[in-house]
């Protein structure tokens, strides 16, 4: 209240308090998401879907990312693709997720982005191999990858480390960018094995391949070179049966002499197979059809009718090989649009009734939302056998979903980064030695690292998620800690669960992440830019778009001007304003102890004359002094439970939650809220909810 | 200069008047594209080159660009050249649809559509002179844009259009409109963006592969028959997918139908596409054509890669052009509410902010760290416009015209004044004379009062007095273009509507 602001203040304003509160109504009666209250009524709420309809998710094509993991999932490989390679699909901006169809946009060039992507995925599928599931043949084969356990790389016993920052001296899994060996160990098979394929590729060096050494047991069973560019099938026949424990692979004759001269191994897996020596041949067209009615099952995920096998069939049968055959019926499946697009036939009768999904199309929404992918065999074969809607059912499978490595692709690339705005990072921060660290970069990758291990470990852990708001821990490597003005102890490459400063931070809203995207990028935060960010993200009340005459507040005078506290004190000061500033701004004040990057601060910079900073402010009537405290109002308040509900919700069903579905998010909730709830409860009770499996017939007719 | 990747020998490029292109190259013979009559006049071009968030807001909202200093590049004599004999300098014109947009902005609240802000009024309005139509949740319908109609001059082209989006835009702010009403200015139709593409590596893709390379003698080489090859091998799974569409297309309700039917048109379009490769390969052509070789991946948007990257896309603009494999080319470099732009020297890169200078009452210093940072930006893009009117003077065509000569390049920014948002001033500039069709050298400055509306009164001359001049030069045969015949009872209607040509630019 200094500098300018007290000259106006004295001018009898305090009648705000009175106008601010009648505006509030006619803010909120414009406001199109937010929840109506805070309590949860638990009553009537059974009857709720008759009295307020719902809404209607439309057809949508895969995004990018569902693309390439069903991809993946098919081919056991991810496509090799680059940003450019897939076409931009749009995204609306309003739910900001991918998943979200109503803004998905064609352009011309489209149709053969996706059909040079996908002959080139089908072309890499075969030349490293097809996995068992899609070949014809009746032999026991067992596919390990080698980028998953039980592989792992024993050593780079060689040490001729090639100058730093010329390679990644910390190899993955399946590259061996140095002398190594990668070693399988463990009961390899459930079946004994006469013949071992090795999927490798490799690159030479001063004209020399790489030399490679296949033990199986610890009996050579291949000692020579490897000689192809791409991934290729290296078949080693056995002259006798194995029961094997291990197998190992080396790679020993490395030599670094450039960037492009440069010997190194890949191998992407390893298939050990039993060949039945009496095997019935089965012909070609009766291969085809057996490959194809499995392949198409799983990317179609829908039962297959006959006309359709039929069709398909004939697309391979018309080609001059077996292979070139399958390639073929391969492309046109991918490009078909009952791989490409997510839909529900309409099963209803009427204009606007409600009707269940049956289990094939319950399936496919589980498996795109946990793990951003077509459904698995086993979800395939319970919708099948029509079990899995039984809610004891469901409920299992959801428990699997969530504990497979995929799960961290649907709830962490594909909700939790959308969610937050982690992709925009990058565009918040810039090259400005004045306003941020000159290793930016790094801690962009960082942030976004430490929000995704905090929200995959409340998943994991199975902690309640209103620990997201209140956890005293957060997951730092050295130059976060240092950013944090802890101790900067451990490496740039362990993220450590760290104890957090009690005082400074508390849970998501204090992570570096968040507070950079809503940083502003000067060396002037933006609490209303702030406040609002979270008021749509964190809270779900948000107020309506800026309207068309903005009054003109008062200016400073001359040489003098508002810290933000006193901009905002002239919002709540100005009865067309307060309505709606009057929960953003609170929101921004209690974070304004974050700079642009997430450092704490006590005081403004110089050209707000370095004052202190006020965090103080009051938010759904409780008091509040800086982030920990503001933390908790909002979890007290239970507003984060029902925004965190319908964002989730949203994402699965891909489409906004519309003002009269209000209702229906509340009964997921009910369940479940004020309990010491985890994320698995909350995806239990979506997946069970109405929002979920039912879809709405169109109010026009077919 | 490694991060130039193939632009080895530049300069020779720039400085190679009259030349063929000299980039170091593959030699790539292009299929012919198909002759129109027997004329060996050089074909007509069109490419518009624009900007977004207005020229800047140090100077009054309605003011002249006289006034503006910044746009000095197009006016100067350096080392003795000058391109203003070659330039219209053109202002006073008014986006007085967007007024509309705004009004209908109220309108379609009260009846549910969602609202528009401030700049998607402009971006939608600008090039369309139509207001659009919201269809349900964000769905924003934008009409044809000016462009389009001259793209469908030319159906025969291998690309009917191209566009580049040098920097599109970030969602931060993003709440009342889908990211690609900002990112995408030209629309064949409603919901039917054109291609704006911002990696030089895609563009060239896109452009330039799949042409087979000739052989030394300048004959059709034999590769093209293996590339013939691949492309049939494409268009006969198309074949097969279209039977997919039609049996699924029958289970569906009619909202769903749309989305599968844009999935339809796609793939029709490239059938067209390879339909146009398979029918012209195998003529020999005297038109021999030189290609760049394939851009690098290029780097993250970085202040120092952007100049770089810039200037590829240019070029590669420049060369699609002269090969003529299209004849539209549209150039955004930024668009509406831009949060992430570079320009050299420019200490502040979320243009929007900039160009509402020292918002949230901040200090003077920083008001003018806004306003200095935005001349840069205008600035710089001005001299940009310089150097690719002169690339395309350097460009000698088949009867020893140049590339300029028988285009129309448009300088445009779809606000003016950016702190303002209004609707009022438009300042366009031309350059190239359209195979003859256009007079250069002027400077005309409309003043207020060519029209008057019911309730609005006078307002200065539509933007689409402009864009229908351009489309008769190059032949499109309307009477009229803009306003928004949707809006029947609005009294809405003809607002924007064109109310001529303009005959000062008629050759």
């Amino acid at each position: 209240m200094e500098n300018g602001l007290s000259r106006i203040l004295q001018s009898g304003t305090w009648s705000v308090l009175i106008s601010s509160f009648l505006f509030l109504t006619a803010c909120e009666r414009r406001s199109t998401i937010g929840f109506g209250d805070g309590a949860i009524e638990g009553d009537s709420v059974s009857t709720s879907l008759q009295t307020s309809p719902q809404g209607r998710s439309s057809i949508r094509r895969l995004n990018n990312r569902e693309f390439a993991n069903s991809l993946t999932s098919l081919f056991g490989s991810a496509p090799t693709l680059s940003n450019s390679d897939l076409p931009t699909v749009g995204r609306n901006s309003k739910t900001n997720f991918d998943t979200d169809g109503s803004a998905q946009f064609l352009f011309g060039g489209d149709a053969e982005s996706y059909l040079d992507v996908i002959q080139k995925s089908v072309n890499e599928a075969f030349a490293r191999g097809l996995s068992s599931e899609w070949s014809c043949s009746q032999n026991s084969s067992t596919t390990i990858s080698t980028t998953t356990p039980p592989a792992h790389i024993t050593s780079h016993f060689d040490e001729d480390a090639p100058p730093a920052g010329s390679e990644n001296p910390k190899a993955n899994r399946d590259f061996l960018p140095t002398n190594g060996e990668i070693l399988l160990a463990g009961d390899l098979t459930p079946h004994p094995v006469n013949e071992v394929i090795v999927y490798v590729k490799a690159t030479p060096a001063d004209g020399v391949f790489p030399h490679v050494v296949v033990k199986l047991d610890n009996q050579t069973i291949f000692n020579g070179m490897i000689s192809s560019l791409t991934f290729t099938a290296l078949r080693i026949s056995l002259n006798q049966t194995f029961q094997p424990q291990s197998l190992s692979i080396r790679f020993d004759n490395n030599i670094y002499i450039a960037a492009n001269n440069d010997r190194n191994l890949w191998v992407s897996s390893v298939e050990l197979i039993e060949r039945n020596q009496n095997e019935e041949v089965l012909s070609r067209s009766d291969c085809t059809a057996k490959v194809l009615s499995a392949f198409l099952k799983r990317a179609f995920r829908r039962p297959l009718t006959p006309s359709l096998l039929q069709k398909y069939r004939a697309i391979a049968d018309a080609e001059s090989s077996y292979e070139e055959g399958l390639k073929k019926a391969f492309t046109v499946a991918l490009l078909s649009p009952n791989f490409m697009f997510i839909r529900s036939e309409d099963q209803g009768t009427s204009p606007g009734e409600l009707y269940q999904l049956n289990d094939f199309e319950l399936a496919e929404r589980l498996a795109f939302m946990l793990w951003g992918s077509i459904p698995d065999t086993r979800l395939l074969d319970l919708a099948e056998e029509g079990r899995l809607s039984q809610a004891d059912i469901l409920r299992s499978e959801i428990l699997r979903m969530k504990r497979d490595s995929r799960f961290k692709n649907g709830f962490i690339d594909g909700f939790v980064r959308s969610w937050l705005n982690l992709n925009e990072l990058e565009s918040a921060v810039r090259d400005d030695a004045t306003l941020f660290p000159s290793n930016w970069r790094e801690l962009i990758g960082d942030m976004q690292n430490e929000t995704s291990l905090f929200l995959k470990y409340i998943a994991d852990q199975d902690r309640p998620f209103n620990e997201i708001l209140e956890a005293d821990y957060s997951f730092l490597n050295s130059r976060l800690r240092t950013l944090y003005g802890m101790n900067s102890s451990g490496t740039a490459t362990d993220f450590v669960k760290t104890p957090l400063p009690s005082q400074e931070r508390r849970g998501l809203l204090t992570q570096a992440s968040l507070m950079t995207v809503t940083g502003n990028g000067t060396e002037l935060t933006n609490p209303i830019k702030r406040g609002y960010w979270l008021l749509k993200k964190v809270i779900c009340k948000v107020p309506p778009p800026v309207p068309d005459e903005i009054p003109s507040l008062p200016k400073p005078g001359n040489g003098e001007f508002f810290s933000p506290k006193e901009v905002m004190a002239l919002h709540s000061s100005s009865p067309s304003c307060a309505g709606c500033h009057m929960n953003m701004d609170p929101i921004g004040v209690g974070l304004e102890n974050f700079d642009n990057m997430g450092r704490f601060r006590t005081h403004y910079p110089a050209v707000y004359l370095s004052q202190s900073i006020d965090a103080s402010h009051s938010l759904f009537g409780s008091e509040f002094n800086g982030p920990t405290s503001l933390s908790r109002v909002i979890d007290e308040n239970q507003y984060f439970g029902q925004c965190l509900t319908k964002h989730l919700t949203s994402y699965g069903i891909g489409r906004q939650i519309e003002e009269r579905e209000e209702r229906a998010l509340k009964e997921i909730l009910q369940n479940i809220y004020p309990k010491q709830s985890t994320i698995e409860d909350l995806l239990v009770e979506i997946a069970m909810s109405q929002l979920f499996n039912q879809h709405r017939m169109p109010k026009e007719t077919l | 200069m490694s991060n130039r990747g193939y632009l080895i020998s530049r300069r020779s490029f720039l400085r190679g008047a009259g030349a063929a292109i000299a980039l170091p190259s593959l030699e790539i013979m292009f299929p012919p594209m198909r002759v129109f009559g027997q004329s060996s006049k050089p074909p007509l071009r069109l490419v518009n080159m624009v900007l977004g968030d207005g020229w800047g807001s140090y100077f009054s909202t309605e003011a002249s660009y006289k006034n503006i200093a910044e746009f000095s590049p197009l006016l100067e004599t350096r080392n003795g050249v000058s391109i203003r004999s070659h330039l219209n300098m053109i202002g006073g014109l008014q986006n007085v649809v967007a007024r509309t947009q705004n009004d209908y902005r109220v309108y379609a609240e009260a009846n549910g559509p969602i609202a528009n802000d401030g700049h998607g009024v402009n971006n939608v309005t600008f090039f369309s002179g139509s207001v659009a139509k919201a269809s349900g949740n964000q769905n924003w319908q934008i009409a044809k844009t000016y462009d389009q109609y001259i793209a469908d001059l030319y159906p025969q082209m291998r690309f009917k259009s191209l566009g580049v989006n040098v920097q599109p835009g970030t969602q931060a702010v993003r709440d009342l409109y889908s990211q690609i009403h900002y990112d995408i200015l030209f629309w064949r139709g409603p919901n039917q963006p054109t291609t704006m593409l911002n990696n030089p590596r895609k563009l060239f893709d896109d452009v330039f592969s799949n042409i087979a390379p000739a052989s030394p003698n300048g004959a059709p080489s034999a590769g093209s028959s293996a590339s013939i090859e691949a492309w049939t091998k494409k268009k006969s799974i198309l074949d097969l997918v279209k039977d997919d569409l039609a049996s699924l297309n029958s289970k569906l309700s009619s909202s769903d139908r749309k989305k599968m039917d844009e999935y339809l048109t796609s793939i029709r379009e490239l059938e067209t596409k390879i339909q146009g490769i398979e029918g012209t390969v195998e003529i020999p052509t005297a038109n021999a054509c030189s290609t760049p070789n394939r851009p690098s991946e290029p780097a993250n948007y970085f202040v120092e890669t952007y100049p770089a990257r810039f200037e590829i896309l240019q070029d590669l603009m420049v060369i699609a052009l002269k090969c003529d494999l299209t004849r539209v080319f549209n150039f955004s470099v930024g668009t509406e509410g831009m949060e992430m732009g570079f320009v050299p020297n420019c200490k502040k890169s979320n243009w929007h902010d900039i160009s509402h200078p020292g918002h949230e009452n901040a200090p003077q210093s920083i008001i003018d760290l806004d306003n200095n940072s935005h001349k840069l930006i205008t600035r710089w893009y001005s001299e940009r416009f310089r150097e690719l009117v002169i690339k395309m003077r350097n460009i000698t065509e088949s009867d020893g015209s140049s590339l300029l000569d028988n285009s129309l390049l448009v300088y445009s920014n779809t606000l003016h004044h950016g702190d303002s948002h209004n609707c009022h001033y438009r300042f366009v500039a031309t350059a190239g004379k359209l195979g003859g069709k256009i007079k250069t050298g002027l400077d005309l400055d409309f003043p207020n009062g060519r029209v008057n509306y019911p309730n609005w009164g006078n307002c200065r001359r539509p933007m689409t007095d402009l864009w229908l001049t351009i489309m008769k030069s190059f032949g499109v045969n309307m009477s009229t273009f803009g306003g928004t015949d949707w809006l029947m009872n609005t009294g809405h209607r003809a607002i924007g509507r064109s109310t001529g040509v303009i005959q000062e630019m008629m050759a």
